[in-house]
């Protein structure tokens, strides 16, 4: 059996057997089959050797496939991830409610105590203002929120003394008090502080000390409404 | 194109594996279904001639466990080549260190294999088997691999760890053999 001298041709047959030649090739190749008595022959041998080579036995796939190993379901992964998400944003949203009722629960006890400050001091000033014969109205002055909320930054204290009517007690930085029927003009008004406690004198505080210290701390059972002139917040800051 | 790489459905060889890694059981069994003879007969043209579709299913199940490392430069039919080689090479190792310790009678025992050989009813298949079975086995492997699987010389080369080059000199030199063989 003799071999054509085309090597390229040569090299090709087996795809041309298999059928893997483009259409042109093909054609080119079956032309050239055709008219080549080796290649022909090689062919003919190629087909056969094909042909010989069918006798694998057959193969179970179901089998095969059966043994195979598990594959990594991305799509289960993913089912998991989804599942197990919500349990990590469950835990987080759980801990930020925590958190949030905590500082909700700060809130309303510093809010309680500081209402129980105020409302305790107007309960022991009423009878001295009273017997004093004012009838001025309570003033509640309040420089929170700018001062960044923090309660007791303000002391408000209503007066108890003399006859000029109440007296007031601010934190250093609050605003002067521009309660209606306070006289601002007095020398020494009973118990108005109208600038830092350092300019109190020694008899001035010690009566502010002693009006603290009568403060229980505790509520009224009712307690009375607050009168918050309008007026009275434009000068504070 | 490697035949079978591309169903009728158009699913590529890369695409049913995509589909199995995402959890397709049925793309396993197409992949199966598409390579399993094509190893199978692989397996037969070289030499194999027991337990060939524990083999193939040895093959498979190699494949489908490393599929991870399967980067598709070479076609699916080409890699499964290449593991059910190195299964068939491993085999064959514990074979020959097995005959050393077993008596010569277990080795010659009648296969189901050659009963098949009953089947060969051309006269010139059965002078081509002979002639392609009495070529050297790097010869045999290479030359059944560009006849029978259709393999190209670069595929070839990645399947048995040789050069292009190499894998052409080798088919020319078993072609020639096997007219040699049918000439006698």
């Amino acid at each position: 059996m003799i071999d054509c001298i085309d090597e390229g041709v040569r090299d090709s047959l087996p795809d041309f057997v298999h059928g893997k030649l483009s259409e042109l090739d093909r054609a080119t190749l079956t032309a050239h089959v055709e008219a080549c008595d080796a290649c022909s022959a090689e062919v003919a041998l190629l087909r056969a050797v094909r042909s010989s080579a069918s006798m694998a036995p057959a193969i179970d796939v179901a089998r095969i496939v059966a043994s195979l190993p598990v594959s990594l379901r991305i799509a289960d992964v993913g089912a998991l991830d989804h599942h197990s998400r919500p349990k990590r944003a469950d835990a987080a949203d759980a801990a930020g409610r925590r958190a949030l009722w905590r500082i909700a629960a700060a809130v309303a006890v510093i809010s309680l105590a500081g209402l129980s400050v105020v409302m305790g001091n107007r309960n022991e000033s009423e009878p001295v203002a009273a017997a004093a014969g004012n009838s001025a109205p309570a003033v509640l002055q309040g420089t929170a929120g700018t001062q960044g909320g923090a309660l007791g930054q303000q002391a408000v204290v209503e007066g108890a003394a003399g006859a000029e009517g109440r007296a007031v007690a601010s934190a250093p930085g609050a605003a002067r008090s521009t309660a209606p029927g306070i006289d601002q003009s007095n020398d020494v008004p009973a118990f108005a502080i109208v600038a830092g406690l350092e300019n109190l004198s020694d008899e001035h505080l010690e009566q502010l000390l002693n009006e603290i210290d009568a403060i229980d701390g505790m509520p009224s059972p009712e307690p009375e409404g607050v009168a918050l002139p309008l007026e009275n917040l434009e000068g504070i800051e | 194109m490697i035949p079978g790489t591309q169903s009728s459905g158009g699913d590529t060889d890369q695409q049913l594996i995509e589909r199995w890694r995402a959890g397709d059981s049925r793309a396993a069994t197409q992949i199966v279904s598409r390579h399993a003879d094509a190893l199978a007969r692989f397996a037969a043209s070289s030499g194999e001639r027991e337990e060939i579709e524990e083999l193939v299913q040895d093959t498979f199940v190699r494949a489908f466990g490393s599929l991870d490392s399967f980067r598709g430069d070479s076609s699916l039919r080409t890699w499964l080549f290449t593991i059910e080689r190195r299964l068939m090479l491993d085999r064959r190792r514990a074979e020959m260190r097995q005959r050393t310790m077993v008596p010569i009678e277990s080795v010659d025992a009648a296969t189901e294999y050659d009963a098949l050989d009953g089947l060969l009813a051309d006269e010139t298949e059965n002078s081509v088997r002979k002639a392609v079975e009495s070529l050297s086995p790097k010869q045999r492997e290479i030359f059944l691999l560009r006849v029978e699987q259709g393999l190209s010389y670069r595929e070839i080369a990645a399947v048995v760890g040789s050069t292009e080059g190499a894998a052409r000199v080798h088919y020319h030199n078993a072609m020639r053999a096997v007219k040699e063989f049918l000439d006698d």
